[in-house]
């Protein structure tokens, strides 16, 4: 390249082939040099070189990358919701299996204190206990064993960019007329990007809407400890 | 409504939670960004990968965006670290990379309406060469041939995304262009 450099210093048009070869030269520039290229083969060999390795990599994006529709790009968005009590018992069950297990253990033994406390009371009390208990005691063992995504399903939300705004491609535009070294032996194709569409949002765990704890789901974890404190709250007026 | 908002305006109503506003960034800037993994990487399913973390982890990252700078320039950084993280992967199954594509390459020419089956052969070579020789360039040097011939940037806007001098663009891209002249050299190229 200092060769290069050498050679051509000695015509003054030093460092323009690379401009040349890429149309970004004013308008009397270039037809200066293109004037100045049927004089020098120094000059001429340069953009004839940049040129063919330029339009060898164009031609690979023509052949292999024009033609190739744009993915579509998806994004899961956290809709942040506030846990119902039903919610929040069931999430329990959504925990590693030893935080359940944990989880479940506090929970009968507030519905056995619960019963205890309300002993020899009215038989309809009684009954309202153990419905409250059953989400917790009774549910069956899959549950925990075939543990769901932290993030319910219902909580996800995907959010489409419209289809029909799509602007003009600026990478599948109409190439720019420019000096042609190579011969093309089929036309470009146009990209076939019609079916694309970009498709937002997120629940990824560095997302603000998802802040992590120690079992996740801050937002059941208080939701349950809440829900204990009414527990006994209710039995104590009872 | 998003249409008429710059990025970075796009980018604050993200930063507020209203998501559709970076589904707004991702249209704009899909099939780029896609072009940009396309060429740093050579093959589609990888850069289609790259591509979606690239935007996964923007969003992610979006709180952190400096408003100083463009909203292209940040992407395209997320974009080629994500394409260097997999090249990194690549390298560790290199034969892989050279050869397991060209059967699609094949399939891709067989389908091409114009030329004799010997053409067609040739042309395929060919081209693997060239995504070969643009695949070992150094990362610097790919990335501005990839920005300029796939992106069709100009040399202000490679260096204004990639925040380097002008001149420093102009000799990069000149240095990438004389080493893929001598790996492409035997190359049978029709001269007019
Ligand atoms: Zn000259």
């Amino acid at each position: 390249m200092t060769q290069d450099k050498n050679k051509k210093a000695e015509c003054g048009y030093a460092g323009q082939a690379l401009d040349f070869v890429y149309d970004e030269m004013a308008a009397d520039a270039t037809a200066a040099f293109g004037g100045h290229l049927a004089a020098c083969t120094n000059c001429a060999d340069e953009v004839s070189s940049l040129s063919a390795s330029s339009l060898a990599v164009q031609e690979w994006r023509s052949e292999a990358f024009d033609p190739l529709a744009t993915p579509r790009f998806t994004i899961p968005v956290v809709t942040e919701k506030r846990a119902s009590f039903l919610a929040g018992i069931l999430g329990l069950f959504r925990q590693p299996l030893y935080a359940a297990s944990a989880a479940g253990l506090l929970l009968a033994s507030a519905v056995g204190i619960y019963i205890l406390v309300n002993a020899g009371a009215a038989r309809p009390n009684v009954e309202r206990a153990a419905v409250s208990a059953s989400p917790a005691a009774a549910t069956p063992a899959p549950s925990i064993e075939t543990p769901k995504p932290a993030i319910p399903d219902d909580d996800v939300e995907e959010v489409l960019a419209a289809k029909e705004d799509k602007t003009e491609n600026p990478v599948a535009a109409e190439r720019r007329a420019r000096t042609r070294m190579i011969k093309r032996d089929k036309p470009l194709r146009q990209s076939n990007d019609d079916t694309h569409s970009g498709t937002v949002a997120t629940n990824e765990p560095g997302a603000k809407t998802v802040p992590e704890d120690l079992f996740g789901e801050v937002p059941e974890t208080r939701d349950r400890s809440l829900r204990l404190t009414d527990l006994f709250a209710e039995g104590e007026e009872d | 409504m998003f249409k008429e908002l710059a990025d970075e305006q796009l980018v604050e109503l993200a930063v507020r939670d209203d998501p559709e506003a970076f589904g707004e960034i991702v249209r704009r800037w899909e099939r780029k960004i896609f072009a940009l993994c396309f060429g740093m990487l050579g093959r589609e399913d990888e850069a289609r990968d790259a591509a979606q973390e690239a935007f996964i982890n923007a969003y992610r990252s979006i709180s952190r965006f400096r408003g100083d700078a463009k909203v292209s320039s940040w992407l395209h950084r997320i974009a080629v670290n994500q394409c260097l993280t997999v090249k990194r992967r690549q390298k560790s199954r290199a034969e892989e990379y050279l050869g397991d594509e060209d059967e699609a390459e094949s399939r891709m020419f067989v389908a091409s309406p114009t030329g004799s089956p010997k053409n067609i052969a040739e042309k395929g070579e060919r081209l693997k060469l060239v995504r070969q020789a643009v695949g070992a360039l150094p990362q610097e040097l790919r990335e501005v041939i990839v920005m300029k011939e796939f992106e069709e940037m100009t040399f202000q806007e490679i260096a204004d995304t990639l925040e380097l001098p002008l001149s420093t663009v102009k000799s990069r891209l000149y240095t990438a262009l004389k080493q893929l002249k001598m790996r492409l050299e035997r190359l049978p190229v029709e001269i007019v």
